[in-house]
């Protein structure tokens, strides 16, 4: 399932996702970003310098809590329903502060899960 | 009529009404809305109609606070004053800029914006600019610009509006010329008033000439108007209007820095394209973007504005400021904000790497010119500070007289209340949907390195305006609490030092001290 990338090691070594439907709920997840985020060279980029920056343990909590999230919308996946969706989220995420800082940049934590997303292979 | 001080006899003294000292924007506002009045007008400036170095040798000094323009290049002493380089952005200062805040030590005003608003609404007619209107609103209605929906509590919107700029000697001069109560004398250095025994009343000022003996000047009142530094030093240097201690403290500047980078949203840019096509047809207003009142008085900022500077992926990468148009590059989806921010992470490093691999041909320079976003640039309120002043230092002039030393400060609230505006402006960016903001300073302001704080070259507050002359050097009509028959005009009469250009306020309350002038002449 994870590939011998960095980051696919890492996601096999997350902390914290046993218990879910790993493979459903990752597969739900990885194909939301990939109906979202079209440009995966920027998305690695910006996932890199996250996982660069945090302990495997953060960027598995922010993950958990998207496909925590996504598990409650119907057609997530979905291109048009997903780039809603995901409107809707990032919107939340800002007014809650539910903000990642990334190399001074102000993201919400919903980008960077969907840029660590949009990084792991298949 | 236009005299050189020189060509007047030896010995001469002109008598007047009015004498007013400095001939920049305020004073020429003065004697202009009073031409033709019948109040006999003595206009003074020491400089010459084009730039002298004699005259402008006076206006050098010391820096011994913060980093700081050389004073004899900041101001310029000649007809017309520091208008002859003015760039011409104007603004009305904020409601709550004359509002006593209770975070803002030493501010408020004991006058308020409504006061000064029918002022406001000559002043623009004076800088040459459109209708007294600064809300981004309605010249976005005005100019049938979509307004997105980013304003309301958080965010409000303003426009800057540009002067040609007006040169005030240029234009204003002639009609000065013409008019048969003004007669307006160049290379007039006032140095000392004399006064009456008790030192209530003014009586003459002895004016020094470049080539010839001193000539003097007697009036009924005299108008000081030489500036935000100059009239403190000749306060100063006369001993004169300082029973509170207050001249020259509370020196004010605006703080410029440029500490964040937007990757701005497809709405964003659609706006800013709208607005830019405004410009090139010449339509002089331009937009910018503050916090609401709400905002301000929750979160306890000092007033400050942004505006956004087109960036390219050099400037991006390295560092280094440089300015060209929109480019192209439309932005299509919502993605696409990440993709500008995953290019500008992999840019990071750019110049290094083009070193590395030679790469500095014309690949390089389109990659590194590629329109990349937008630069953030704020001019924030000084908030005022008793220890941030304007001294004589033990350096004299040609005439003999110490010159100027600046020690401009600023204070742990003003470095604290900069960085929670970058930390707050930043998530509202998002919040709101204007963009992505990576901030490029660090937490700390005092860490921030030098380079990234420019002035605004707007000096205020060295003779603040206060109705207890315990605290300030002149009342509501800008009279000496001290002399009865002595005003001061310019921005040093500032209490706050809000966060735009001074200018349309000086010349606001210059007409608003005409008026007054005008219905209490003897």
């Amino acid at each position: 399932m994870c590939g011998m990338s960095a980051a696919g090691a890492l996601y096999c070594n997350l902390p914290g996702v046993a218990g879910l439907r790993e493979d459903t709920d990752l597969s739900l997840a990885r194909a939301f970003a990939l109906s979202v985020v079209s440009n995966r060279v920027a998305a690695r980029a910006i996932a890199n310098a996250y996982l660069a920056r945090v302990a495997p343990s953060e960027a598995a909590e922010l993950l958990r809590s998207l496909m925590s999230r996504l598990r409650e919308e119907a057609g997530a996946h979905k291109r048009d329903a997903a780039r809603r969706l995901a409107g809707r989220l990032v919107g939340t995420d800002f007014r809650n502060t539910r903000l990642t800082i990334v190399d001074g940049w102000r993201l919400s934590n919903t980008e960077i899960a969907l840029c660590v997303l949009a990084k792991l292979p298949k | 009529m236009l005299v050189q001080a020189d060509s007047l006899p030896d010995g001469s003294e002109v008598d007047c009404d009015l004498c007013i000292i400095g001939a920049g924007a305020a004073g020429i506002t003065i004697a202009h809305s009073l031409r033709d009045s019948g109040i006999k007008i003595v206009l003074l400036d020491s400089g010459l109609e084009s730039l002298d170095a004699r005259a402008q040798d006076l206006y050098s000094g010391s820096n011994i606070g913060l980093d700081y323009w050389p004073l004899d290049s900041v101001r310029l002493r000649m007809f017309g004053g520091s208008t002859n380089h003015w760039e011409g952005s104007c603004n009305d200062f904020d409601e709550i800029d004359f509002v006593d805040r209770p975070w803002v030590k030493h501010g408020g005003w004991p006058l308020t914006k409504t006061e000064l608003v029918p002022f406001y609404k000559r002043a623009v007619n004076y800088v040459q600019l459109g209708p007294y209107d600064f809300s981004l609103r309605s010249w976005s209605k005005r100019l049938k610009i979509t307004l997105p929906d980013w304003f309301g509590d958080q965010l409000i919107g303003n426009v800057t509006q540009h002067s040609p700029p007006t040169r005030f000697a240029e234009v204003y001069g002639p009609s000065l010329r013409a008019a048969a109560n003004v007669r307006v004398v160049l290379g007039a250095t006032a140095l000392r008033f004399e006064m009456n025994e008790s030192r209530t009343l003014g009586e003459r000022i002895e004016v020094a000439r470049f080539d010839k003996p001193p000539m003097y000047v007697r009036a009924r009142r005299f108008v000081l108007a030489t500036g935000g530094i100059e009239n403190a030093r000749f306060l100063l240097l006369n001993n004169l209007g300082n029973a509170s201690g207050a001249v020259g403290r509370y020196f004010m500047e605006h703080p410029y820095f440029r500490p964040m980078l937007l990757a701005p949203s497809p709405t964003f840019l659609r706006f800013i394209k709208e607005w830019q096509k405004s410009l090139d047809r010449g339509v002089r207003v331009s937009p910018s973007i503050q916090f609401a009142r709400t905002t301000l008085w929750q979160h306890q900022f000092q007033n400050c504005r942004i505006a956004f500077e087109p960036t390219d992926r050099f400037t991006a990468s390295a560092g280094i400021e440089s300015f060209h148009d929109i480019g192209a590059g439309e932005v299509n989806s919502t993605d696409e904000l990440l993709y500008h921010i995953g290019n500008l992470l992999l840019d990071v490093d750019m110049v290094a790497e083009a070193t590395s691999r030679q790469e500095f041909g014309s690949g390089f320079l389109t990659k590194a010119t590629e329109f990349s976003g937008f630069t953030i640039g704020c001019m924030t309120e000084q908030l005022p500070n008793p220890d941030s002043r304007v001294l004589l230092s033990n350096s004299k002039d040609r005439f003999g007289q110490r010159r100027v030393a600046v020690d401009l400060r600023l204070t742990d609230e003003d470095r604290l209340g900069a960085g929670r505006f970058v930390k707050a402006m930043s998530e509202t960016f998002g919040r709101v949907g204007i963009g992505r903001v990576r901030v490029l300073v660090p937490e700390r302001f005092e860490h921030w390195p030098p380079r990234i704080i420019s002035y605004g070259s707007h000096h205020m507050g060295t003779t603040r305006m206060s109705n207890n002359p315990k605290t300030g050097v002149v009342d509501t009509n800008l009279r000496l609490h001290q002399a009865d028959n002595i005003f001061v005009a310019g921005s040093s009469v500032f209490p706050t030092g809000s966060h735009v250009p001074p200018t349309l306020t000086i010349v606001a309350l210059a007409l608003r001290l005409s008026d007054h002038l005008k219905a209490t002449a003897p």
